[in-house]
């Protein structure tokens, strides 16, 4: 049977990488060839080969507050936070649907990854009971849905840091257990098998770490241990799927929240990372030593002068999200070529603090 | 240099004779090597009819120079022409896909395809599969797990 009769197959695979994200799941429900032509890898590297892959921004992001009506005392605003999803291309904004059992907000704190074409959402606070949470939930764009993963196993860990390899691999490293005590541990969710895989511990405890996913390996920097609540350490460790072991990372970074942190292949293949620090975007490559070495690419807008929440990069490209003073609505302000900021206004009912985000090139 | 500019005679399947510019024919790879050693008989395309080969024709001048433009005004013109160009019914346009693979036209091709896929766009599932005559294959217990779970397919 063809893929489209009336034409080849190799031709029929040419029209269906060309279909935008949100027609796969009715392309799939189609046929049962055109389901595993969708779902396999081999169709995600072919969008990707012929620069067909659609770029999408998914952040947890605090709902607007409700009007308070006037006259009613001040009540403390307990902020719930849905999944919204921005596409640069078209510059506008669309909200998830809220994972199974969280109509009235997604937890808190929680970490996102993109893994292929699925989003994992892991951990957080629990907005009605403010315990730390083990939870996963995936979310697959292919098929438009989501299920529950296997939770997360050892201690209930809050402000970990989490990355994917961008194939079916989730780490998770660091944060703080119960008792606010920096962890050292780690350990990576398979994303396919629904699985989670133990990892060697880090050499140092880290709590409110960062880890990006970066040449190959699970970079993880900063955080601080126990017995200095806030001080960042300046060192970082990077882990080797290949050898499933931990080395010491060497890096100039500075000594403080490296929370900003991200990873990207600019226009010219090379990878490298961004961050945010004392207003500044600095961009750090790989020396050939394999050591990274920072440099301020450009003063941040005052747009984002106060509260910075968010930095994502894509193909080149970096967008910064924050807002001027806390408590206003954010903005993106996207960096040109020449150096300069581009404002990007978002849409109503999407001017919410970012609190984590990841990217998808579907 | 002869100031005229030359001109490639082309066969269609069906015995029909066109003429178009060198620089029109060099776009097509399959036939560029032909065109460059200076074969000045027709060339036959056996598997292009008439019809369709004078609508990728009609394409490829349109498209020769203007692609490549920065002019804004050029690009928007250009697509509003690719718009109605590709108003044809779908044996012709599955025709012109298998012609612009045939003849390796890049542009035509990435076109043809892109028309296919949008197609799809904001199409119900039945209407998909009429329109690319595929027959479900999937059990009814299958299909409403599928539909049932998807955000996308709610509403479809």
């Amino acid at each position: 049977m063809e893929l489209i009769p009336g034409l080849p197959d190799d031709v029929a695979r040419e029209c269906l990488i060309r279909l935008t994200y949100f027609s796969f799941a009715a392309a799939s429900t189609t046929c049962k060839q055109w389901k595993e032509e969708i779902e396999a890898p081999q169709f995600r590297l072919w969008r990707r080969s012929h620069s067909l892959s659609q770029v999408l921004l998914v952040v947890a992001q605090a709902r607007p507050a409700p009007a308070r009506s006037p006259g009613c005392p001040k009540l403390p605003h307990a902020p719930s936070y849905h999944l919204a999803a921005f596409d640069p291309v078209v510059g506008s904004w669309w909200e998830l649907p809220p994972p199974p059992g969280c109509p009235d907000g997604i937890p808190l704190f929680c970490q996102l990854a993109a893994a292929g074409t699925d989003l994992v959402l892991v951990g957080g606070i629990d907005p009605v009971t403010w315990e730390a949470s083990g939870s996963v939930y995936v979310y697959s764009f292919v098929r438009g849905e989501w299920r529950h993963g296997a939770d997360m196993p050892g201690v209930r860990r809050s402000f970990f840091t989490c990355a994917s390899d961008g194939q079916g691999l989730v780490f998770v490293a660091g944060g703080h257990d119960g008792e606010k005590n920096a962890l050292r541990s780690a350990m990576a969710y398979d994303v396919a098998a629904n699985r989670w895989v133990p990892m060697p511990d880090m050499a140092e405890e880290r709590d409110e770490c960062k880890g990006v996913f970066s040449r190959g390996g699970f970079l993880v920097l900063g955080g601080y241990p126990t017995d200095a609540q806030g001080r960042f350490v300046r060192s970082a460790e990077e882990f080797d799927p290949a050898t499933w072991q931990w080395r010491p990372a060497t890096e100039d970074v500075l000594g403080s929240s490296p929370r900003t942190c991200t990873s990207s292949i600019s226009n010219n293949g090379d990878e490298a990372l961004y961050m945010c620090m004392d207003g500044d975007l600095l961009v750090g490559s790989a020396l050939p030593d394999g050591m990274t070495r920072w440099r301020a690419a450009a003063r941040l807008p005052t747009g984002v002068g106060a509260c910075l929440a968010h930095v994502a990069t894509w193909q080149g490209k970096v967008m910064v999200i924050g807002s001027a003073r806390i408590g206003e609505p954010h903005v993106g302000y996207v960096l040109e070529a020449n150096g300069t900021w581009e404002r990007v206004e978002f849409q109503e009912g999407f001017s919410g603090h970012v609190q984590a985000g990841c990217l998808f090139e579907i | 240099m002869s100031s005229k500019k030359k001109v490639i005679t082309l066969r269609s399947s069906d015995g029909e004779i066109f003429e178009v510019e060198e620089a029109v024919a060099l776009e097509w790879l399959t036939i560029k090597p032909l065109v460059e050693s200076g074969c000045t008989d027709a060339i036959p395309l056996p598997q292009v009819t008439g019809n369709i080969l004078a609508k990728v024709i009609e394409y490829c001048k349109k498209h020769i120079g203007a692609s490549e433009s920065e002019d804004r005004k050029i690009l928007y013109e250009l697509e509003s022409w690719d718009a109605d160009f590709i108003k044809v019914d779908q044996g012709t346009l599955f025709d012109l896909i298998r012609a612009a693979d045939y003849l390796t036209i890049k542009t035509l091709f990435e076109f043809t395809c892109q028309t296919v896929a949008d197609t799809i766009k904001h199409k119900t599932i039945e209407e998909v599969r009429h329109i690319f005559r595929e027959s479900n294959d999937f059990t009814p217990e299958e299909e409403k797990e599928i539909r049932g779970k998807s955000w996308w397919l709610q509403g479809l």
